[in-house]
């Protein structure tokens, strides 16, 4: 379990200071591609864990896909997993991949039964390998699927009343989808149980691009997100938290600011549920 | 086809595709294509220039994000983990006509590719050559070993140990490199958690080619032999062993 408390994703700048230990750290996300291997990437995995609580967070593995899914990734995660014992392991809602062609993103899902019946079995099928809960992130989208025909926050509740897997619930994708695609983030958060569910949240930051909001993870967090995040915790109450930031990465103390900053509406938020 | 493989299938065909769809399918608006689009591309040519920084050093930032920009466009992607992707950038970089007055540059790329697989490889333990003590002697001849998932050779006329060396974080100073001075075989493997390379000589490089290739240790001996008659069977077997050629299967 990950501390309810705000975490950063650790990315290369930060690997040194964090390994020097860091009071203000109180715990760290990292992307499980980038420490695979027995190489020494696993080993840092390995010393990161041993000084911080520690979510591993994938991007590759196309949870989605009609394609089987990549046993090689598959192994490579559980042999990470056995070595580390992460506090959380996450992956998003996405596919990556269609006869045999692959591409190196975080593609949208159609909302459908169809699809929601297939990620279904895939959770099913990485918890199995894993022995653990996954965390499932809804991600941000730059198009949808003009099938979809059930809402996002819907189809997170049923896929994970189905596996049992938790929700990774990404506030400012929410808030890009309501932009680009014009759903609506408060309904989305409102259709996923209040408790039991949610068991980590992320915020980042984004920009504009071509009459589009690009989901960068290169900026502070919008007001506006600040604001749904409020929103979030008062629904899903305490949540672990998590800071993203991984283009045109800042300084440290900028980073750990922006945790304060979420630690700070955890803990009001942590004073008015014991109340 | 169902729905779910028909969008799948669109999507992924008018990212990979050289030129965007046009028309375009259902369902695909053109800036959110175009950002797809783009964002394939550059998070394929930042994981490439993260996996030949001494290419970069050679070329300069610029024209190394060039090459990566054509090979994104000539390559397909080769899985989803971005540390996959450069497999083919020596071969790519052998036909690619603005690179061709450093000739050797295809190699120093097959070099660092596969510095880049020995640090990206699975765990496997090595084998120790002390295994063959629990045999009798006379069942030596047909042992067979199998390749550590960590090492790989690297053949050229050129000498890559050194442009590699100098390459580093930290090298020590001037450097002059003689690119005449000739080329060899390289192992470069991961015996503990650390990647490194050996220059191995032609009955070295003949005895570890032979045995990857499956070939019983009495063969893989005459083989070494053949290319270099004063090899030391038992020194080289153990050297290349603690340098991680062979796991422990």
């Amino acid at each position: 379990m990950l501390p309810c408390s705000a975490g950063i994703g650790l990315r290369a700048p930060h690997v040194r200071a964090a390994l020097d230990g860091h009071p203000a750290i109180r715990w760290i996300e990292i992307h499980s591609e980038n420490v695979f291997g027995g190489g020494p990437a696993g080993q840092l995995a390995r010393e990161l864990a041993a000084r911080y609580p520690l979510s591993l967070h994938g991007v590759g593995m196309g949870l989605g896909a009609v394609e089987p899914l990549d046993a090689e990734h598959l192994r490579a995660l559980t042999t990470l997993v056995r070595a580390v014992r992460p506090a959380a392991v996450s992956e998003h809602l996405s596919f990556n991949r269609a006869h045999g062609k692959v591409v190196n993103d975080l593609l949208p899902l159609p909302y459908t039964e169809e699809c929601l019946a297939h990620v279904a079995q895939r959770v099913q099928q990485v918890q199995d390998a894993l022995g653990q809960r996954l965390l499932v992130e809804n991600v941000s989208a730059c198009l949808a699927c003009p099938d979809d025909d059930i809402g996002e926050g819907e189809f997170l509740a049923e896929l994970a009343a189905r596996t049992g897997c938790g929700v990774l619930l990404d506030v400012n994708n929410l808030y890009v989808n309501q932009l680009n695609l014009g759903r609506d983030a408060r309904a989305a958060m409102q259709a996923l149980p209040a408790r039991g569910v949610v068991a980590e949240i992320h915020l980042a930051g984004f920009i504009r691009r071509d009459g589009l909001v690009i989901d960068s993870h290169s900026q502070p967090v919008c007001e506006a997100v600040w604001g749904l995040y409020q929103e979030a915790l008062t629904r899903f109450g305490p949540t672990p938290t998590l800071i993203e930031w991984d283009l045109d990465i800042p300084p440290l103390d900028t980073l750990l600011a922006e945790a304060a900053r979420a630690q700070r509406v955890l803990d009001a938020c942590v004073v008015k549920e014991a109340a | 086809m169902s729905a779910l493989l028909g969008w799948q299938s669109q999507l992924i065909d008018a990212i990979t595709a050289p030129e965007a769809p046009s028309p375009l399918p259902a369902g695909l608006s053109q800036p959110g294509l175009d950002a797809y689009r783009g964002n394939a591309r550059l998070v394929r040519v930042e994981a490439l220039l993260a996996a030949f920084p001494v290419c970069g050093q050679l070329v300069g930032a610029e024209f190394m994000r060039g090459v990566c920009r054509h090979y994104v466009s000539a390559e397909p992607a080769a899985s989803a983990n971005l540390c996959d992707d450069g497999a083919r950038m020596g071969d790519f970089l052998a036909q690619f006509a603005p690179a061709a007055e450093l000739p050797y540059l295809a190699d120093v790329a097959r070099f660092e590719w596969a510095w880049h697989r020995a640090a990206w490889a699975a765990a496997a333990d090595c084998w120790r050559p002390a295994q063959l003590a629990a045999l009798p002697p006379e069942a030596w001849a047909d042992v067979r070993l199998s390749r550590h998932p960590a090492a790989s050779c690297v053949a050229s006329p050129w000498p890559l140990g050194e442009i590699f060396a100098c390459h580093q974080d930290n090298p020590h100073g001037d450097f002059y490199i003689d690119l005449n001075s000739g080329g060899g075989v390289w192992l470069l493997s991961r015996p503990a958690l650390a990647p490194q390379w050996l220059a191995l000589s032609p009955g070295q490089a003949a005895l570890l080619e032979a045995l990857w290739l499956n070939a019983p240790l009495g063969d893989a001996a005459q083989a070494a032999l053949a290319v270099e008659s004063s090899l030391n069977l038992a020194d080289s077997l153990g050297w290349l062993a603690a340098a991680g050629a062979w796991a422990d299967t």
